[in-house]
């Protein structure tokens, strides 16, 4: 059978539209990392570092993990008057590094 | 359409001609880039920590998706850095769409796409408008004709891209390909430091005058995903051979460079679905969309009848 070019067209748009809406109006989904599915802000949780987002602050990781600024500052060789309130992404990217490396030096001091 | 199978076509008039099926994909291509320029300067203009928080370009790209899957079936809904749920949906959709409609997703959605086909599109139309660029591009077609035989062998480099993406997401557990990628460089071009991802953009960019579609051509990891799930669509151009007069305008037209004027059915993993082979083919019926079973064998090729003197005894 012979699909009219037109109708093909708007079949791509409807289906791969149609799954997004569909989803949407189903409630499942969730675009943001700052949110969870539920609405809460999301938080770091201690026990496991992948909760630190470059979004969040060092401020939020000294909270988190009870680890005074200045001690995650000397460890990753960051300058000392680095403000806490720095976004992570931002402060790392600006020394040469990604916050994989925050995440790996926290994950190596909790293991110890 | 009221198309005499086998004749010429006649020039479409009124309506049709205004608005025909290419001009329709450039506009729906336009929407979905709109769409994801406006998301990329939303994310980057509103400050971080503001109460309204939109999400970022990355939530809409399935790259994403793909990257998460391997931790998100591991670990029973969990992400890698930079993933979320969103992206786990646009790669259902990018699959649902190839599922059916073989790769509709690279032809008439993908951003990225989008915008390498319309640099090449100021290449042409400043060759059509001006001689001597026609002329330089003549020359330095000629010149590259050793580079273009190697063309075939360079798109194997999407595969090994899409292994190397594979590699580092279910053994490092984490976007390893992120540092490189051009489009989220592009998205996030606010953010954007010197480095390969960037240095990867600029050449995209710039190639994207010289050849069509490079980045889909030879390293995009998408395109073989498409392109693989896309086989088993039943939706695809074949070619009517009993209407067909070999003129193979339709390969001059393919951006992809695909032999569609010899293809019988065309199941190429690199085929977009531009179907401009579709609009340029002069011959009514004998190019066409045809829904038809995956697995079913493709029409026969056409042998003209024999014409023999009639024996007199």
């Amino acid at each position: 059978m012979r699909i009219n070019p037109y109708v093909y067209g708007v079949l791509a748009v409807v289906l791969f539209l149609g799954v997004i809406y569909g989803s949407k109006a189903a409630a499942v989904w969730h675009a943001s990392d700052k949110v969870t599915v539920t609405g809460e802000k999301v938080e770091i949780d201690p026990a496991n570092v992948d909760t630190v987002k470059g979004w969040m602050t060092f401020a939020d990781v000294s909270k988190a993990f009870n680890i005074p600024p200045a001690e995650i500052f000397a460890a990753l060789k960051l300058p000392a008057d680095t403000p806490p309130e720095g976004k992570l992404k931002d402060v790392m990217r600006a020394n040469k590094m990604e916050v994989d490396d925050l995440r790996d030096w926290l994950k190596k001091r909790s293991e110890k | 359409m009221g198309v005499k199978l086998g004749a010429i076509k006649r020039k479409p008039k009124g309506f049709a001609a205004l608005f025909d099926v290419q001009r329709g994909r450039y506009l729906v291509q336009f929407g979905f880039l709109a769409a994801i320029t406006v998301i990329a300067v939303r994310h980057a203009l509103v400050p971080e920590g503001s109460a309204v928080s939109p999400p970022s370009p990355e939530a809409y790209c399935p790259f994403g998706g793909i990257e998460t899957l391997y931790k998100y079936v591991a670990t029973g809904g969990g992400f890698i850095h930079h993933a979320r749920l969103s992206n786990l949906i646009v790669l259902a959709a990018m699959l649902v769409t190839a599922l059916l409609l073989k790769s509709a997703f690279c032809g008439w959605v993908c951003p990225f796409g989008t915008l390498q086909e319309w640099l090449m599109g100021v290449t042409r139309f400043l060759e059509r408008r001006f001689r001597p660029v026609a002329r330089f591009a003549k020359t330095m077609k000629a010149r590259t004709k050793g580079l273009a035989a190697m063309d075939r062998h360079l798109r194997w480099g999407k595969y090994l891209v899409l292994a190397y993406f594979l590699y580092g997401t279910i053994l490092v557990g984490r976007m390893v390909f992120r540092p490189y990628d051009p489009y989220n460089t592009l998205i996030n071009i606010t953010e954007a430091t010197l480095g390969a991802g960037l240095v990867i953009l600029i050449a995209t960019i710039v190639l994207s005058f010289f050849v069509d579609r490079p980045w889909c051509r030879y390293l995009c990891p998408l395109s073989p995903v498409v392109g693989l799930v896309g086989k088993l669509a039943p939706v695809k151009i074949e070619r009517a051979s009993e209407y067909c007069k070999a003129c193979a305008i339709c390969d001059v037209k393919c951006p992809m460079n695909l032999p569609v004027a010899t293809a019988t059915r065309i199941t190429a993993v690199d085929c977009n679905n531009c179907l401009k082979c579709l609009g340029i083919c002069p011959r009514g019926g004998a190019l066409d969309l045809v829904l038809r079973w995956p697995w079913s064998k493709p029409p026969a090729p056409h042998v003209p009848e024999l014409i023999t003197e009639r024996g007199g005894s």
